[in-house]
Parts: structure tokens; sequence; C-alpha cells
């Protein structure tokens, strides 16, 4: 079987790239869904944890605010002013320090849990917390950096203006805030802390940090934030312990502090990843599977059943039309099936006429060869029998006409007896012709293989023809070949029987002129030629010249006699010497027969 | 087929690739530049930190604070600066100061409370307070014959002259607190009063610098007997009691003019990461401590009070005790008219008519 291209492949190949580009698409969007799906529900988490953070930071704060407010307006009441700060002092674990002092920063009352370090300053007239509070409004209050203690404590110092010009301090502790980002916990990186405005970091769960007062002010990607500390915020990016994050932002109220929520990436992508991987195995595996699936499917729907038909077609092909495909589905595949058989079927049926027709003609052919044999032989043998009584009817009367018999008899039995005898010749001629005819026709023609010479023969012809030319008072001419051969092998007798046949068939049809005889050496064969100036035969007549009883008209028969038989004879006992015999003819010009017979030279 | 098999080998490694976490760790440069007056940072500390990192310090100097400030300003390249606290709000507005990574000064935590988030820095964003001390008057007790308490006492000198410096905002300061004016003051009135004062006072006055004798202190001038009593700090003291043990510092009782050197980084430098780390390292306690003991100033580290000798930590004259400081002052930059007012007043005094040499 030559090389060819695989349907198979072909539609293997279209089928798995489809499905694969739709499986590929499929896969993509439902990963982008489940990611997307993933990181909003971190995002929700994150926010919440910020904002409960934030809201319990800003509480924190509000309270130390109020209280610290509450303290400005109550100033004026010195008497009381220290019970008063140290009972708040007490109340609240997260008041290190409330101090107040007068417009130029000397200290009026204090109270502190633990180290004094507000009322032991000797710079408060030059801090930023006295500087920035003197002489604003009472509901301004203002919130400083954020410190950390010699001790690590993160601190913040919350001052307002006072009713009197003065300022009211609070050094408020901020590992408050530090418990509240420890205590919110999500996922296991998840990460709250407090973010000053000018970036450091007020709370974090992690002491080190704290310890290391980080300042994130510089950092990129939480300038949005520090410029914008109100507005919400979310952001993936490398944060500055150098974990890839998605980061959230809550702002606490009223302050200059931001709740950022951090979370890994990989925490917050994991689940999207371990979709993405069974996603892709289920892909791959659902790719293979359709794609065996579908391939075993063709193969058995239509590969396997055209392989069937072409080996059926190879059956047919063989010869064995009787041949017939399993027909198994009623399917397209299966009418192309039946269709074949019934192809085969036909074929097989036409193929039996066939035979049936071929054998039926052969029996009649071997009939109708058997009957023209008989009838060749009924003819011969008739012809015999015929000829003996007329041998003896021609012999008499002549006998009787030459009065060697001494019988007398007067002129009119004469004539008679004349009558009988010309008639029995003419007779005797076609009865001879015939024999002749059928002698060849039985196959029981048995040519002679000998030695003669073609120039001795032909000039027997001109001696035996020559005198009926003279009769009729027209030339006859004898042209012989020099290159001819002085001895030929043939059968001598056939070849004179038709060149006596053609000499006197010229002479009956010429009325003037001259008749030509040529021997011509054609180098592997020799011609006789006969030619006359007589009548010529039309050309619609040349074909059937050589059948038996066939003149060129009818009328031709009464004006020239004889049997029709010459030219058949001629040509059958050519044709049985293995030669051909060639007519040129013009309409009153006359005619050329040419036999051409094989040169035997041995 | 192949391809959808990479897909999940080719995520993880481009979110890894996306996690890596950012690998830029600074690293030391070989050298730094110290700006700071000639001798004035201990060898030894310094040698330690060069052992240490191997980093060598460059030691560059200055004469006065105002000097350092231009070259900063102009764009000179320094890493580490120390520098009067006066000078810092105009490097600040000047934008020439880097903002400090504490990431890299974790010691910052050890200053003490005093000294953090001043108005003239807020947060400390720029500069680091690293020693400071009070303005007072250093006296021969000997000489002058009895007790001084108070700035008023430079006008009752009953023997001698007075040494004063050509420190305009320190004279200038001593006069207004003299009358219990802020040394800061933008009224006209107050400055005037001073001023009248401090003419009065050049009467019976000499510059220390014009004396032949070193102009750096006012030690020598005082254990030489050339003033009775001058204008100085806790350095004058120290060094002149080891010269003469009647020569004591004290801090007037109308107020003490608190100044203040910090650290700075100037914006200018390329080398911020190693600055930090050294000024990290000048902050520990021990050197911190070092610090106090060979120069007899206070540092502003807590933790460094343990290593600080007990003679220098209980001096008053180096820790002043909150009394000593309850109408302590810091001398502030002014505002560019009331600059004007000093100057010219300045200007004043220094055409008034002095004391006969």
């Amino acid at each position: 079987m030559k090389q060819m291209q695989s349907l198979q492949g072909r539609l293997l190949l279209l089928l798995g790239s489809v499905l694969f580009a739709t499986l590929l698409i499929i896969g993509v969007s439902v990963f982008a869904l489940v990611s997307s799906a993933e990181r909003d529900l971190w995002l929700g988490r994150q926010a919440e944890a910020g904002r409960n953070a934030a809201t319990q930071a800003s509480n924190y704060i509000d309270l130390a605010r109020v209280g610290l407010q509450f303290n400005a307006q109550i100033e004026g009441e010195y008497a009381h002013l220290e019970d008063i700060l140290k009972a708040s002092v007490a109340r609240n674990p997260g008041y290190l320090e409330l101090i107040v002092v007068n417009q130029t920063g000397e200290v009026v009352s204090s109270a502190s849990a633990g180290e004094t370090v507000l009322a032991n300053a000797f710079t408060i007239a030059q801090s930023n917390w006295f500087k920035s509070a003197l002489g604003a409004r009472p509901d301004d209050v203002f919130l400083g950096e954020v410190q950390v203690s010699p001790q690590n404590i993160p601190y913040i110092i919350i001052s307002a203006s006072t009713e009197s010009g003065g300022v009211v301090a609070l050094r408020l502790s901020l590992s408050v805030l530090g418990k509240i980002v420890a205590d919110l916990r999500f996922g296991t990186t998840g990460t709250t802390y407090v973010l000053q405005k000018a970036g450091f970091i007020a709370a974090h769960p992690d002491p080190k940090v704290m310890q290391s007062i980080v300042n994130l002010a510089g950092r990129q990607e939480l300038e949005t934030v520090l410029q914008n500390p109100a507005s919400s915020w979310t952001g993936s990016y490398v944060n500055f312990k150098g974990e890839a994050v998605i980061g959230t932002s809550s702002v606490i109220p009223n302050t200059n502090l931001v709740v950022i929520t951090e979370v890994t990436q990989s925490e917050a992508s994991a689940s999207s990843r371990s979709a993405l991987l069974v996603l892709g195995g289920i892909t791959v595996l659902f790719w293979f599977g359709s794609i065996l699936l579908t391939t075993a499917s063709i193969r058995r729907l239509v590969f396997l059943p055209l392989r069937r038909l072409q080996e059926g077609a190879m059956e047919v092909e063989k010869g064995r039309l009787q041949f017939q495909v399993e027909v198994l589905r009623p399917d397209e595949i299966g009418q192309l099936a039946e269709s074949f058989n019934a192809m085969a079927r036909g074929l097989h049926a036409r193929a039996s006429e066939r035979d049936l027709l071929i054998r039926d003609l052969q029996a009649a052919k071997r009939l109708a060869e058997e009957n023209s044999r008989l009838k060749s032989e009924f003819l011969s043998t008739m012809s015999h029998e015929l000829r003996t009584p007329m041998n003896a009817i021609e012999g008499f009367t002549s006998i009787m006409l030459s009065r060697m018999g001494g019988v007398e008899f007067n002129e009119k039995t004469e004539r008679y007896i004349t009558r009988v005898n010309v008639n029995s010749k003419r007779l005797l001629q076609l009865i001879n012709d015939f024999l002749d005819l059928s002698r060849v026709e039985s196959g029981r023609l048995e040519l002679a293989h000998q030695p003669f010479s073609p120039a001795e023969l032909a000039r027997r012809w001109q001696t035996e023809i020559g005198v009926l030319a003279e009769k009729k008072n027209i030339g006859f001419e004898l042209t012989l070949d020099p290159h001819l051969p002085d001895t030929v092998y043939g059968d001598e007798e056939a070849i004179s029987k038709v060149a006596i046949n053609l000499l006197s068939n010229a002479i009956k049809f010429t009325e003037q002129g001259k008749v030509s005889l040529s021997l011509t050496n054609g180098g592997s064969d020799w011609r006789i030629s006969v030619s006359d100036t007589g009548i010529g035969i039309p050309p619609h007549a040349r074909e059937f010249v050589f059948e038996e009883f066939r003149q060129v008209d009818q009328t031709s028969k009464r004006k020239y006699g004889g049997t029709g038989l010459g030219l058949a004879i001629v040509q059958k006992y050519t044709r049985t010497m293995g030669g051909t015999v060639t007519l040129q003819s013009e309409v009153g010009a006359g005619s050329t027969f040419t036999v051409t017979l094989p040169l035997n030279l041995n | 087929m192949f391809r959808i098999r990479w897909i999940p080998v080719l995520i993880p490694i481009v979110l890894l690739i996306a996690c890596s976490p950012n690998s830029g760790t600074p690293t030391l440069s070989d050298e730094i530049t110290v700006y700071y007056y000639a001798d004035y940072i201990p060898q030894t500390v310094l040698d330690a930190f060069t052992e240490e990192y191997g980093v060598k310090i460059d030691y560059q100097t200055y004469v006065s604070p105002d000097e350092a400030a231009s070259d900063i300003l102009s764009g000179k390249v320094y890493d580490v600066v120390w520098i009067s606290s006066a000078q810092v709000p105009r490097l600040v507005e000047g934008g020439v100061l880097a903002e400090i990574d504490y990431r890299n000064v974790t010691r910052v935590a050890d200053v003490n409370a005093n000294f953090r988030d001043l108005a003239y820095d807020p947060g400390n964003r720029h500069s680091i307070p690293y020693y400071w001390g009070t303005t007072g008057l250093v006296v021969r007790t000997d000489l002058f014959g009895r007790a001084v308490s108070s700035w008023s006492d430079l006008w009752e000198v009953q023997y001698g002259q007075v040494g004063i410096w050509q420190e305009q905002r320190f004279v200038i300061g001593l006069a207004l607190q003299s009358l219990g004016y802020s040394v800061n003051t933008d009224k006209p009135e107050e400055l005037e009063a001073a001023l009248n004062r401090l003419v009065e006072l050049k009467r019976n006055a000499v510059f220390i610098e014009e004396l032949n004798t070193d102009s750096s202190t006012a030690a020598y001038a005082l254990a030489d007997g050339l003033v009775p009593i001058a204008l100085g700090w806790s350095y004058d003291a120290l060094l002149g009691h080891d010269l003469n043990s009647a020569i004591e510092y004290v801090t007037p009782q109308e107020g003490t003019m608190l100044w203040l050197e910090n650290i700075i980084i100037p914006a200018a430098s390329e080398r911020q990461y190693t600055a930090e780390i050294f000024i990290n390292f000048m902050l520990r306690p021990e050197n911190a401590a070092r610090y106090a003991n060979d120069y007899f100033y206070a540092v502003t580290s807590d933790a460094a009070r343990e290593a600080v000798n007990p003679d220098i930590l209980n001096n008053p004259a180096i820790y002043p005790t909150n009394e000593m400081l309850a109408r302590a002052e810091f001398i502030l930059p002014l505002s560019p008219e009331v600059q004007t007012l000093y100057e010219n007043a300045w200007q004043r005094f220094l055409d008034a008519p002095g004391a006969a040499q």
C-alpha cells in the first residue's frame, strides 16, 4: 500500500487542539475565578481584622482623649487637680503620665504610674507636644510621634490646650495596641500592625520590630496610605520584612494612626494554587481520557468498518464477487457496507449471466461450425455424386457428336445433342467450382509444397489463356520480373487455379484492349498482377466481389456468364496459402487484381 | 500536550520569583567622612568602629557650626556630621538632611525623653541628639570673694573683669535671662533692655578670645587669674578645676541656656547605611559613656549612665539636677526679622566702649 496521509491522525490533531484550547480557556477562567474569589476572601478578612483593630484602638485613644479633655476642663480647680490626675492614672492602665503645665511650660500638676518623665522634663517649652497644643482649640488634640521608651514600651504623647491657656498632656502607653494587634489572628501569616502617619510603627505583634522602631516612611508601597490614611487601600507588595504580601489599611479615626493588615501572598493564594494543581491534573486527565475515548470510538465506528470495506473491495478486486462485508450497525457506515454488499451482489449476478451467455455463444459457435463443415462435406459429396453422371452425359454426347459410335442422326438431333453437351459442360464446370470451394471451406484442401518455376508457370498460363484472348480479338501481355527467383516452393496447382480464374475473368469482362499479366518479386513475397481494360468495378461493389455467387449486378451475370464463384475461389485459395488479394479499379478503364504470396525458397 | 503540563510548573516558578524577598541588603562602604570640631570624638571609639566593621573614618573638622551648616547647604558631601541643634532647622528647611532609617539606629530608644520630638525636628526625622549641656558661670571662688548664684552677679564684680565670648546668642541670652526674659525673645523692647544691660556690662568685660592664653577655653584665663568670673560651660569648669581647685561652675538661678549637639546625615551622602551603622555604634552605652568620661559632657543616652564615671554623673556641672534645669531654655533659631534685630543689637554691643585692658 502506498504512503498516505492518515485521516485518523489529522482528525486526532484537530480534535486534540480544539479540546485543548477549550480546556485551557475553561481552566484559566476557573483559576482566575477561584484566585480572585480567594483574594477577595482574604481582603475581606483583613479588612475586618483591620477595622476591628482600628475600632479597639480608636476606642482606647478616644477614651484617653475624652479623659484628657475632661482634665483640661477642670484644670482650673487647682485644689483638686492633682487628685483628679492621680485618679485618672490609677483608673486607666495605659496612662503612664498625666501632667498639666502653664503657658510657659512650667508643671502645674502631675501624676504618673511608675517613672516620671514629662513632669521632670526641662525641655517642655521646646517640646513638640507643648508647642503644638499651646494656644490650639481645646478639641484640637495633638497626637505625638510614636516613641519607644528605653524599656521598649511604645507610647504617644497626647496633649490639648487648657482653658487657662496651659497644656494638659498624657503619656499613653501603646502596649495595649500591641495586645490588640497581637490578638488579631487570621491565617498563619496574617499580621496586623499600627502605623503612624510619619511612618513609625506604633504597634506590631513582633517585639523585634517594636524594639527597632521601624520607620516605614520611605516604603514605596505605603506611600499612598501615609499620604491619605483615611481612604481605604489594598495593595500587593514586598513589605519591609521582605515578604510578598497583600495588605489593607484602616485608619484609626481622628488619629494619625493606620492599621495595616498583611498576609503573605503565598498563603493568600494557597487554595488557588492547590486548585490550579487539581484543575491542571483533572484537565490533563480529562483531555487524555477524551482523546483516548474519541480515538477508540472513531476507530471502532469509522476506521475499522472502513478497513473492512477496503478489505472487501480488495477481495472483490481479486474476483471473489460473492464476498460480503459484515454489516454491524444501522448507521451511515452500515449503509455504506450494505451498498457495498449490494454492489458486490449485483456484480456477481451480472458476471454469472455473462458466463452463461458466453457458454451459450460458444456452444452455438461450435454447432454452427459443425453445421458448416457438414454442409461442405455434403456439398462435396453431392458434387462428386453429381459429377459422375454429368461426366457420363458430357462424355457420351461428345462421342455422339464426333460420330465415333457410328450413329447416324439428322441435323435437328445434332442440334439437340449439342445443346445437351454444352449444358452438361457448364453444369460440370459449376460442380467443379463448388467442389473446389467446399473443399477449402470444409478444411480438406491440402496444399502441396513443391518446387516450381514461376516464369515457366506463367508461360503455361499464357498458352492456355492466349487462345481465348485471340478468340475475342484482344491483346495479352506477359511481363516477368528479372529478379524473380528461378524456383519457389508452393502448390503449383492452387496458384494456377487462382491465376487462371483471374485471367479468364479479365478476358471475360474485356471487350477491347488487352489483358496484362505480370509477376514481380516483392522481397519477402512475390506478386501476380492481372490487369484489364474492361468495364471496371464500381467502388460500392469492391467489398463483395469476393463473396460467393456475387457479380457486380445481376445483368452482368446474364451478359458475361460464369458461376459467380470465381473470385470467391481466388480469395479462399490465396488466404489458404497465406497470401492476400487486393483490387484496384476504375469504372470504364479497367481493373487490376494483385495476389501477394509468401516467397518460399525452400 | 507538553504545554499544558508546563503551566502548573511555571506558575509556582513565576510566583516564587515574584515572592522572593527583597534581597537588596545594603552593604557597608569602605570609608565614611565625619565632620566635627577637631578632636571632639574619642579616637579610641573611632578605632573600635574601624576594627569592628572594617570601615575607615575620614575625620574632617570645622571651627564654627555656622560654617559647617553652610558647607552642608552648599552641597559638600559628608556622611556623618555632629552639629548644634540651633543649625538643624535651617538644614531641614534646606532639604539637605537625609531622613534617618531608624531600622539601622535602634539605639535611639536609649535617648532620654527630654530630647525626643523637640519642636525643631518633630519626630527626630533628621537628627539624633547626642550630648548636651548648660551654659553658666565659671568662677574663681577664691578671687570672687562671695558666693555666685545668678547672671546678675556679673554686674556686681568687685575685683577684676568679666570674661565673655564673641558668641552673639549666649551673650545676649545671658542678659535676657538676667532680666527674666526668654533667650529666644522676639520682643524688641526686651532685646533693647538686654542691650542696655550689656553695654553696661561691656565696660568691665573682656573677650576670652582676645586674651593671650588658650582661646578655646576659659579655663586658663581663670586659672591664670586673668578674670575671676567668665561665661562658660561645664568643660571649662572641669578643665579649670584640674588646674585650680578654686574654679567652680555655677548654673544661674534665672535660668540656663541649654545647648544640644546632634548627629545628622547630609542627604548628599551616598553611604547612608554605613553612616547609620556608625551612629548606632556611637549610641552604644559604652561608647556614649566614653564620650561623657572623656569630654565631661552629658550624653543623651539613658542607657549609658551606668557606664559613666560616678564623678561625672554626680557632678551637677555636667549632669545638672532637675532644680538647676527648672528655668533652662534652648537657644533656638530666630525668624529672619528677629535675627536682624539680634544682629543690630550685637553690633551696637560690639561698638560700645569696652574695658580698658
